[in-house]
């Protein structure tokens, strides 16, 4: 081998890059990895859940040795007004090892970890300034002023993929299609703490995924994850509904901390972290090619996350999509591939992952111009729950009577059942 | 010229370090980076190597595992060789302590001519490990050096002094102790970092180096310096009103 040229040069190391190093690595290829950050980890930001699939398909057994932090085993959905919420809480026990609470710095590290004891080249601390590019086709990258030769380069650089975007090889990020996402991480003394936090036994996981009053009638949602010692908590707020607020960021993470609902899962524990990061939101029709000569993309850059409201999911995808580019090199065989056979990577992608982006077509249209569903709806049913539950010196309600007047707060009842039926299809 | 290079971890950021009951402090939180001043110490020894036109740099670091990154970032900007102290039983262990670790660690190399470390680390600071490891070693040594010339068998140094500068003649082998300002440590490239991560490092424990670390100082107190009292936003519907409430302010806090 001609110790300058990789089989594959990785550009970022995060799920996806390092997903695909491994998978690589693992199969004997040459491969080197570029991460800007001092270690593989220290510049990503999760809100912090992955489901398990992803990684058993990647490592096998050994998957149960990743650092993650709580097995989630209890859901709940709530929809909160300025000082009150309805939760739907749901225990699943039945479910087994399928969704973990996780902090991505940790876990990519051990990532990192075990690419590099499979073989896998990791630079850290290093920037790729540019791709090489000799008569259309991507020959390896720049970075520090080194020329780094590769067969191929596989672009995993994050949600704002600019070493693409510079050559023109991909789509320029729409505003439209990118959530941002802001999370604290709070932690406390013992795990202990944090079981009696979630009311959940020893060492299980909890989830808590909220809409309503918090972004203010802006399309998003608040998270917050029970990990071993500490709390996560945030929210993803669209973009350009968040623009045109005008509101501060930090007001809205300020409110999200504060609100009763949400504030007893984080009080007496102390901030240890915080950050922001954009969310890929833009859904099956934004997707951009996935190759071309000489690359491919996969992850966030590839814009493979997807937001159901209920489930927000981007580190399994990028898993999934790492191992999808590292297969089709793998089984190309040795040697540069063609853009033809780089393209194979598209319809791994196609008969895979992209099912799920194909059937929530629409999803994200209908949640952002749905706005009822973050203002109406949670009032509604936070005013109806708590009208039931009223006892004052006044005659009661009916229950037949509380339930009319709420449905009379639904301007459009037929509307509403139609905006609501669409949006279960879109789901 | 063959060169040792005294280069230790630190906390990047001294803040996001614990102390704890016993006096010690709790590192974990805090992310490991190579002392900003063993950097300046590691690039004196690669440039004088280089002037020499010949010899070797040895990387010696003292600490946990974690600290084979920073050999490794030695090697990835010009050191040839690294040498690891790595002894659960020394952690923690004072400046004499370490002192007689990394002499010992040098004694092991054949001719060296010269020792260089940062005169003062970004953590400890206790500036007393250099001078140290020079009489352990039976060694002339300068410390708080801001520059370096190579002579035949000797090294101009230049160091800062109150009412100027001092310039002083150590015949070799010796110890230096240098700051900040003596040189701007080069960068590594992705080549040499490649490199480096295919480098392998000698590990040594106090047992291998017949070195008992008895302690000689004892920590009395450690205390984290005060919360500073949060500012005081002044504001008024008016210029003169927030002037007005400005100046109430200023007289109140007894500063008018």
């Amino acid at each position: 081998m001609d110790e300058d040229v990789f089989d594959a040069i990785v550009v970022g190391g995060g799920f996806a890059g390092l997903s695909a190093a491994y998978r690589l690595a693992t199969a004997g290829r040459s491969v080197l990895l570029i991460e800007r950050g001092s270690t593989c980890g220290a510049k990503n930001l999760t809100g912090g859940r992955i489901y398990s699939h992803a990684l058993r398909a990647l490592l096998g057994d050994r998957w149960q040795e990743a650092p993650v932090q709580r097995e989630v085993k209890r859901e709940v959905l709530a929809l909160l007004t300025e000082t009150d919420a309805v939760t739907v809480e749901s225990t699943l026990t039945s479910a087994q090892q399928e969704s973990y609470t996780v902090l991505a710095t940790p876990l990519l590290g051990w990532l990192a970890a075990e690419a590099e004891q499979a073989g896998a080249m990791i630079v850290t601390g290093t920037t790729v300034d540019s791709l090489i590019v000799r008569d259309g086709r991507v020959c390896g990258v720049r970075a520090d002023g080194d020329e780094l030769e590769a067969d191929v380069v596989i672009d995993c650089e994050g949600i704002n993929p600019l070493l693409l975007e510079r050559e023109g090889l991909i789509r320029r990020l729409d505003p439209h299609a990118v959530a941002v996402g802001a999370k604290y991480v709070y932690r406390f003394g013992s795990s202990e703490e944090v079981d009696r936090i979630f009311g959940v036994r020893p060492g299980e996981g909890a989830a808590v995924l909220g809409m309503g009053a918090v972004t203010q009638g802006v399309f998003g949602g608040v998270f917050c994850y029970a990990n071993t010692d500490s709390v996560s908590l945030g929210l993803v707020l669209d973009s350009v509904g968040w623009k045109a607020s005008g509101r501060p960021i930090l007001d809205t993470a300020q409110a999200l901390r504060e609100h009763p609902a949400l504030a007893r899962y984080v009080d007496g524990g102390e901030l240890v972290e915080y950050g922001a990061h954009l969310v890929y939101e833009g859904g099956y029709d934004t997707l951009p090619a996935f190759s071309g000569d000489g690359w491919l993309v996969c992850g966030d850059a590839a814009g493979l996350c997807l937001n159901r409201g209920f489930t927000i999911r981007g580190m399994d995808y990028a898993v999934l999509s790492g191992i999808a580019a590292a297969d089709t090199l793998i089984e190309a065989g040795p040697g540069r591939p063609s853009a033809q056979t780089l393209a194979g990577y598209g319809d791994r992608l196609d008969r895979g992952l992209l099912r799920d982006f194909r059937a929530t077509r629409g999803a994200h249209d209908w949640m952002s111009s749905t706005t009822d569903l973050f203002t109406v709806y949670p009032r509604l049913a936070v005013d109806t729950m708590a009208a039931l539950y009223h006892v004052g010196p006044e005659p009661l309600t009916p229950v037949g009577t509380t339930l009319w007047r709420a449905a009379r707060q639904l301007r459009k009842p037929v509307r509403t059942a139609r905006t609501l039926l669409k949006g279960v299809r879109t789901l | 010229m063959n060169i040792a290079v005294l280069v230790k971890q630190v906390p990047e950021d001294l803040g996001a370090v614990r102390v704890t009951g016993d006096h010690t402090l709790d590192r974990s939180t805090a992310n490991p980076v190579t002392d900003p001043v063993g950097r300046n110490a590691l690039e004196a020894a690669v440039q004088l190597v280089e002037a020499a036109g010949g010899g070797t740099v040895t990387a010696i670091t003292l600490g946990p595992a974690g600290a084979k990154a920073t050999l490794k970032e030695c090697v990835s900007v010009g050191a040839h060789a690294g040498v690891h102290l790595l002894d659960d039983g020394v952690a923690g262990v004072d400046a004499l302590g370490t002192a007689r670790l990394l002499a010992a660690a040098v004694r092991r190399l054949d001719g060296v001519d010269l020792v260089i470390a940062g005169t003062r680390s970004f953590d400890g600071g206790s500036t007393a490990v250099p001078a140290m490891v020079a009489e352990l070693l039976d060694l002339p040594s300068i410390t708080a050096v801001t520059a370096l010339d190579a002579e035949d068998g000797a090294l101009l140094c230049t160091r800062v002094i109150d009412d100027g500068h001092e310039r002083v003649r150590l015949p070799l082998p010796g110890v230096v102790g240098v700051d900040e300002y003596v040189n701007t440590p080069r960068y590594p490239s992705v080549k040499s970092k490649l490199a480096a991560n295919k480098a392998v490092f000698e590990v040594l424990t106090a047992d291998d180096l017949g070195v008992v670390p008895d302690r000689h100082a004892t920590v009395l107190e450690v205390t984290v310096p005060p919360a500073r009292e949060p500012g005081v936003r002044i504001t008024g519907d008016t210029a003169q009103d927030t002037a007005d409430k400005l100046v109430a302010a200023l007289v109140g806090a007894g500063v008018l």
